[in-house]
């Protein structure tokens, strides 16, 4: 049965189709083809003009201060990404494997910032890392500090709301894989005398890397182009490509220079993650054939 | 009516009496051929079964028949009307799906009432048809009770008084047991034929239950590999197997390959000779367990020594696997407690050659 | 005995970090809610007191106000319209197959790897070009393509479980195939189209990093706004009206889980 019956009896499926792929070709691939073609026009303001210059890339690419940006901007990203995976795996998988009643309190907890708004996280942030937040005014009181400490406006802050920002991705993805390993593989393992770690680390590791990759590749997309965080949590210190993408164009209206940015951000941060996942699929492809044998 | 034979009810019966018709009805899926050639005719109220191993295309056969799956080729009649490109929904069926399919967020009654709907009958009609079917199932109690609090066997009834409340000129049964437990299932199947006796509905049957089909049917259609082997009534099938797929798969047996010589005897490739009045050629020997018997002399047939080399105990009877003259045969036979042969054993044995049948050997 | 010594560090372990990060995921919306009912003037910690002042003076704020019925207006629309295209496009993916079906699972689901702020630039560009960016569409179009995948996503979900099975035996029952989706299909997966309109709508509602490229002074929704007010000053006005914005995606996420189970939800 190439359709299903029922289908087959309604209507053309392209019919089906035609609002989903109209509304995304019109306004996800037309808008971010249109942002390519600004960021190869020449000048420094708004978008006037035609012509082709590879200005804004080359000047990008000469200026240290950008490198760097990018660099440090992809280190956060990894960072809070392979923070995530440590974090978030034994949550998912703990998740995966309670019974339902359990279950469910802790997964409302762990969807919480998912369908929050991130400017109520992070203003949740601001009350805890503030000058006069709760953890100042918990160690004063407790006689750690003597004094305030500055705690916003640090890269360490801004990577831990940005990990607490994008767990649940990680978690739900490690969750959603291991409900699909059979408990009984496990048992079966510790009836072959393999302790909990060796049963995790050749067990349930091993399968569970599809959904590790998924968490992984989200989190890490998410925490390179995120902007609101460091402008709000790390203020004017903390650069990252995100926040100076939206100075460029909010305040200084300067369109070629910040849709070149965007665009150093979308490809490298695709290429990045690809790479990720042709190095792990070739691994995973020598083990199977491993397994083969 | 049943036993008459073939030629004289063809006489009898003309075109126009078959309520399914299927004509060389094919499916391929891509390179892959589901179901070849088959074709079958049944006439109003035969119970018509197909049996066969899974993925031997007996589903796809009964879901080109409901509608479900287009054939490729071939086509396929209801009231000799040409259905064979009809939505199911325009079809006369009603089909009993394997894991009943009854709609879970409807009651029994207004699954029942669901068809009935669709066909346009008035409210008090289809409120009487209803209780009506209900009843014939025998569980009118349960017509406010939704399918999730039904045991596997009220499912079973309700989705077969679901599907015969339309009054369908072809009911369509596929593996309707195989979700019940072994009692359950004997006990249901005795149910069922009772219905459709009393509904008089013509019924096409999806099993690989060999037993269900000897029971049920008037005609089996015993397929393999998308192929028909054979296509009888039960006796036929069993007695008189055409091919030796159908041999093995009704009934136990022991098939022997050798030749039938000039004078009528076959002789096995490891030298067991029958003597017989078989036509001469290469051929495969059917040995059913009941065809061999105990016994000290050859005064129903041949007379051979045997060797036991398994023995296993099924209760009522022990089955025996022999070894004659290098052939293995297997046999049947109750023995007194505590008497049961051990491998090793040697016994005295009589082929009844007179039921044994030789295929000529062409195919597998 | 090692080993067991690696069974107990491991579980230790495990439910340490478990704790750290329940606590993590809590704490902020916990600490909002507890800081709204302030009665200081300060967003100082432990707060002082117990009023409602802040939420009486959130609601007698304008730009509040205003901003909390533009989110509402335009999350409501957004989750009608992402239903409709959504469903469309996902029951078609579910029952037919065609050429490209592979691209167009992608395509649907793209927006999750683009980055906001490449979308949202890439908006405010397109709309400036379609002299658009002093109406209320580049929101409800932004938020669309924002939501589209999580609805697709989510009936997806529900008709792949929801067995088709059914479906065939309403058309044995004589049902033609408009009366099999009003009867069956569209009752049996209702759950699953409820909890992904609200999914649109809680993507629409909180969303403030591509909202931020789209919104004009007459058209601002409540997290642009938020930020706006962080931004420069904060007091605990905002700790009561990010509260509101806590209990009403609180009450959302407690509806889909009632409506498709906790488990589900993502």
């Amino acid at each position: 049965m190439k359709h299903s019956v029922l289908s087959r009896r309604i209507v053309n499926p392209a019919l089906l189709l035609a609002p989903m792929v109209l509304l995304l070709a019109g306004f996800l691939v037309v808008p971010v083809l249109g942002l390519l073609r600004s960021s190869f026009l020449p000048g420094s303001h708004l978008l006037e003009g035609g012509g082709f210059s590879l200005q804004q890339y080359i000047r990008f690419f000469s200026d240290s201060y950008y490198s760097s940006v990018l660099l440090e901007t992809f280190i956060d990203g990894f960072a809070v990404s392979l923070i995530c995976l440590l974090v978030g795996f034994p949550v998912g998988y703990s998740l995966a494997r309670l019974p339902p009643l359990e279950r469910r309190w802790r997964t409302i907890i762990a969807i919480m910032p998912l369908t929050l708004s991130l400017v109520v996280i992070v203003f949740g942030w601001l009350i805890v890392l503030g000058r006069n937040g709760v953890v100042n005014s918990l160690f004063i009181s407790l006689g750690i500090f003597s004094s305030p400490k500055q705690f916003l406006f640090t890269r360490p802050a801004v990577l831990l709301v940005l990990v607490q920002q994008f767990v649940p991705f990680m978690i739900l993805s490690v969750m959603s894989v291991v409900t699909q390993i059979h408990p009984v593989l496990e048992q079966a393992a510790a009836n072959l005398r393999a302790n909990r770690f060796t049963t995790f680390r050749r067990i349930i590791i091993p399968l569970a890397v599809p959904g590790i990759l998924v968490g992984f590749n989200l989190v890490f997309v998410l925490s390179i182009s995120a902007f609101v965080t460091p402008r709000l949590v790390g203020g004017a210190r903390i650069a990252m490509l995100g926040s100076l993408i939206y100075e460029r164009i909010m305040s200084e209206l300067n369109w070629p220079s910040g849709a070149a940015m965007a665009f150093v951000l979308f490809v490298s941060g695709f290429g990045f993650t690809a790479a990720i996942n042709a190095l792990i699929a070739s691994r995973l492809i020598a083990g199977g054939k491993r397994y083969a044998v | 009516m049943r036993a008459l034979s073939k030629e004289h009810e063809s006489a009898m019966h003309r075109a126009e009496d078959y309520v399914v018709e299927l004509r060389s009805v094919s499916k391929q899926y891509g390179e892959t051929v589901a179901v070849a050639n088959v074709s079958l005719s049944a006439r109003r109220g035969e119970l018509v079964c197909f049996l066969g191993p899974s993925g031997c295309g007996k589903t796809t056969t009964l879901r080109m028949v409901a509608g479900f799956v287009e054939p490729t080729s071939g086509m396929v009649s209801i009231n000799n009307i040409d259905m064979t490109h009809q939505p199911p929904y325009r079809r006369d069926t009603g089909m009993v799906f394997q894991s009943y399919a009854l709609f879970p967020h409807m009651t029994v009654a207004e699954n029942i009432a669901f068809g009935l709907e669709n066909l346009k009958w008035p409210r008090h009609k289809r409120e009487q048809r209803v209780e009506e079917m209900l009843r014939l199932v025998e569980l009118p109690h349960l017509a406010q009770r939704l399918p999730g609090q039904l045991s596997g066997g009220q499912q079973q009834r309700i989705a077969l008084a679901r599907a015969l409340a339309m009054r369908p000129a072809v009911l369509l049964l596929d593996e309707p047991f195989s979700n019940l437990d072994a009692q359950l299932r004997i006990r249901m199947r005795e149910e069922l034929r009772e219905v459709i006796r009393s509904v008089d509905v013509t019924t096409l049957f999806v099993t690989h239950d060999q037993e269900e089909a000897l029971t049920m049917s008037d005609r089996i259609v015993v397929m393999n590999a998308g192929q028909v082997e054979q296509l009888g009534t039960p006796g036929e099938i069993y007695e008189a197997p055409a091919t030796s797929f159908v041999a093995q798969f009704i009934g136990w047996c022991s098939l022997l390959r050798g030749t039938v010589g000039p004078d009528g005897a076959f002789t096995s490739t490891a030298g067991l000779r029958l003597v017989g009045n078989w036509s001469a050629g290469p051929g495969t020997a059917v040995i059913r367990p009941e065809q061999i018997k105990l016994s000290t002399d050859g005064a129903a047939g041949v007379y051979l020594q045997a060797r036991v080399l398994q023995s296993n105990y099924y209760g009522g009877a022990t089955r025996i696997v022999l070894d004659v003259n290098g052939e293995q045969l297997t046999m049947q036979e109750r023995f007194p407690f505590g008497r049961h042969p051990k491998p090793g054993d040697l016994l005295g044995v009589t082929i009844n050659t007179n039921e044994i049948r030789i295929l000529p050997t062409n195919d597998s | 005995m090692r080993s067991d010594f690696i069974d107990d560090a491991m579980a230790a372990s495990g439910a340490l970090i478990r704790a750290i990060v329940y606590t993590m995921l809590a704490l902020p919306a916990v600490l909002v809610i507890a800081l709204s009912f302030t009665s200081g003037d300060t967003m100082n910690f432990p707060p002082t007191g117990f009023s409602l002042r802040w939420y009486q003076k959130a609601w007698e704020n304008e730009l509040f106000v205003t901003a909390l019925w533009t989110s509402t207006y335009v999350a409501v629309l957004v989750a009608i319209i992402a239903l409709v295209i959504g469903f469309a496009g996902a029951f078609a993916m579910n029952r037919c197959s065609f050429a490209g079906k592979t691209f167009l699972q992608g395509l649907a689901f793209s927006p999750l790897i683009v980055p906001a702020v490449v979308l949202g630039i890439g908006l405010l560009q397109l709309f400036v070009w379609l002299g658009l960016t002093q109406t209320i569409y580049p929101l409800i179009i932004g938020h669309l393509v924002l939501a589209v995948p999580y609805v697709v996503r989510t009936i997806l979900a529900s008709l792949s479980l929801h067995d088709q099975l059914l479906e065939q035996a309403a058309m044995n029952l004589r049902a033609p195939p408009l009366q099999v989706i009003r009867r069956i299909t569209l009752p049996l997966i209702l759950p699953g189209l409820l909890s992904a309109a609200i999914f649109a709508f809680v993507t629409s509602f909180g969303n403030v990093t591509v909202s931020m490229f789209l919104t004009y002074g007459g058209n601002v929704t409540l997290p642009v706004q938020i930020f706006a007010y962080v931004d420069t000053s904060y007091d605990p006005l905002v700790a009561a009206v990010s509260s509101i914005m806590i209990i009403v995606t609180l009450i959302v996420i407690l509806t889909i889980e009632r409506l498709i189970g906790a488990e589900r939800l993502a």
